[in-house]
C-alpha cells in the first residue's frame, strides 16, 4: 500500500476543492471598453439624454466625444450608433446616414433597439438598404513629402486621410537608406480635425552626424487584418528626405557655406570684383529654370 | 574716373540686369489626344515628376497621379507662386492649343504627365499620357506625348492640390 507522503501530486489535485461547485465565485466585473474613461462618461450621459428624450443635447455631447484623440474603435462605434439615434430621432436623415455609414463599416449587422418608434426604424431600414447598394468608399490618403530636416531633432508629418474604416489606421514606416528593414511609428488623430493624423519621428531616431545622410519612408492604411488600404511609397519604392548637420541651412549650401563661412575669402575683394562676381552670378543664375512650351493637338 | 572704367562698369550692370531667371527654353512636348474624350474635356493638368528612371509609365498612366507615391517637381504658376501641378482650361476646339509652362528646374531627367479632366463636378481622369524629358537639351524638337482615354474612368480625384 502506498504510504500517505507518497500520494501522487494528480490524486491531490483531483481531490482539491472546486470554487464553482462550494461557495459562489467572485463575479468578474463587466465593464466594456467603450465606457472606460471620459468618453465612457459621455456616452453614458449621451445615453441618458436620449432616454430624457433630450436629443439636441445628446447630439451636442456625442459630437464633443468624437473630437477626443486616442478613441478606440469600441468607442468609436459606440459614438456614431448614439449619434445616429439621435439623428434620427431628430428627423436629419442626413447626418444619420452619415454616421451611420461609419458605424456600419465595423458593424454591418447592427440593429436598431426593439423599442425603437416605427418611423424611426422604416427610416434606419432605408438608410442601411442605400448603404448596401453603395460601393464601399475608397480610403484616400493625401500627403505633403517630407522635406529636409536637421539632425537632432524630432520630424512631425500629418497626414490627411478620408473615409478611414473604423479598425484601420494609418502608419509611418522609416530606416535610413542603406538598412535593412522600417521601424514604425502610428499616428494619432489631431484633436479637433477629424480626417487628420500625425505622427513624429522622435529626434534620437535622427542623430546629427557631420556628413547628411537620407531616411527613406512611406505611409501606408491598413485594417485589422493588415490589409493596405491606401498608401504614400511602399517598401520598394520608398519616400526619402536628408537629415543634413545641424547648422546647414539647406543641401545648396554644402559646398558654398564653407565659402561663405571664412571671412577671409572676401578679404581683398574689391568692389569692382564684387560687382562683376554678382554679374556673372545672375548670368548663370538665369540658366537654372526654363519655361517649356506644348502643343495640344487632337488626333 | 576714366571713361573705360565707366563703360565697364556700365557693361557689369548691364549683365546684372539681363533677362529674367526663367528665360531659358525647356524642350518642348507636342501633345495628341483622344478624339474619344475631347467632347467631354474641361482641362488639361501637367505636373513634372522627378525620379523618371524609377517610375513605370504604364503604371501612372493607369490611374490619377494624385493616388501613386510620386515627388513632384514644383512648376510656378502665372501668380508667381510655386505648385505641384498648373491647370489648363481646354479650349482645343480648333483642333490645337499652346501651353506653357514655367519655372522648371534644368539639368535632370523628369516625367512629363498630362492628365486630362473632364469638365463635370468634381471632375473625373478622361486619360493619361507621360514622356520622360531631358530638359535643357540642345536639340529642343518636341517630344510626342499621347494622352490615351481611360474607358472607365478610375475611381480616384484627379485634382493635385
Amino acid at each position: 500500500m502506498m504510504p500517505p507522503s507518497r500520494i501522487p501530486l494528480c490524486v491531490l489535485l483531483a481531490c482539491a476543492p472546486v470554487p464553482a461547485l462550494g461557495a459562489p465565485a467572485p463575479r468578474a466585473v463587466d465593464v466594456p471598453l467603450a465606457q472606460a474613461g471620459p468618453t465612457g462618461r459621455a456616452l453614458e450621459q449621451a445615453q441618458a439624454q436620449l432616454d430624457a428624450g433630450e436629443f439636441d443635447e445628446a447630439v451636442r455631447t456625442l459630437q464633443g466625444a468624437l473630437g477626443e484623440p486616442d478613441l478606440t474603435d469600441a468607442q468609436l462605434v459606440e459614438l456614431y450608433r448614439l449619434l445616429g439615434l439621435a439623428q434620427l430621432y431628430l428627423g436629419n436623415e442626413d447626418r444619420a446616414r452619415e454616421a451611420y455609414e461609419k458605424l456600419l463599416q465595423a458593424r454591418p449587422d447592427y440593429e436598431l433597439p426593439r423599442g425603437a418608434p416605427p418611423k424611426v426604424a422604416r427610416l434606419y431600414e432605408r438608410i442601411r438598404e442605400d448603404i448596401r447598394k453603395q460601393r464601399v468608399r475608397p480610403v484616400k490618403l493625401e500627403l505633403e513629402p517630407l522635406q529636409d530636416a536637421e539632425g537632432g531633432n524630432p520630424v512631425e508629418l500629418t497626414v490627411q486621410v478620408e473615409n478611414l474604416a473604423l479598425g484601420s489606421r494609418p502608419t509611418l514606416y522609416y530606416r535610413r537608406a542603406g538598412t535593412e528593414t522600417f521601424g514604425s511609428a502610428g499616428f494619432k488623430r489631431v484633436p479637433d480635425a477629424p480626417e487628420l493624423y500625425r505622427v513624429t519621428v522622435p529626434a534620437w531616431e535622427l542623430p546629427a552626424e557631420k556628413a547628411r545622410y537620407e531616411v527613406e519612408y512611406y505611409v501606408e492604411v491598413a485594417d485589422a487584418a493588415r490589409r493596405r488600404l491606401a498608401g504614400r511609397g511602399d517598401a520598394f519604392n520608398p519616400l526619402r528626405f536628408s537629415v543634413r548637420p545641424p547648422g546647414m541651412a539647406g543641401r545648396e549650401d554644402d559646398e558654398e557655406g564653407r565659402w561663405y563661412a571664412n571671412p577671409w575669402v572676401w578679404v581683398g575683394i574689391g568692389a569692382g570684383v564684387a560687382a562683376a562676381g554678382a554679374g556673372v552670378a545672375l548670368l548663370l543664375g538665369q540658366q537654372q529654370t526654363g519655361t517649356a512650351t506644348l502643343t495640344v493637338r487632337v488626333q | 574716373m576714366s571713361a573705360r572704367w565707366n563703360a565697364l562698369l556700365l557693361w557689369l550692370a548691364c549683365a546684372a540686369c539681363g533677362p529674367g531667371p526663367d528665360s531659358g527654353s525647356v524642350q518642348g512636348l507636342e501633345i495628341l489626344l483622344s478624339r474619344a474624350y475631347v467632347d467631354r474635356l474641361g482641362s488639361f493638368q501637367v505636373s513634372i515628376l522627378a525620379g523618371a528612371d524609377g517610375l513605370d509609365r504604364e503604371a501612372v498612366e493607369k490611374t490619377c497621379v494624385t493616388s501613386q507615391a510620386v515627388t513632384y517637381v514644383q512648376q510656378v504658376d502665372g501668380s508667381g507662386q510655386k505648385v505641384k501641378a498648373r491647370t489648363f482650361e481646354a479650349s482645343v476646339a480648333g483642333g490645337q492649343q499652346e501651353l506653357k509652362l514655367a519655372g522648371i528646374p534644368f539639368g535632370r531627367e523628369y516625367l512629363f504627365v498630362v492628365e486630362a479632366l473632364s469638365s463635370d463636378e468634381p471632375a473625373v481622369l478622361l486619360g493619361s499620357g507621360s514622356a520622360r524629358v531631358l530638359t535643357f537639351q540642345g536639340d529642343l524638337r518636341p517630344v510626342p506625348l499621347t494622352v490615351g482615354a481611360l474607358a472607365p474612368a478610375p475611381a480616384c480625384d484627379p485634382r493635385i492640390r
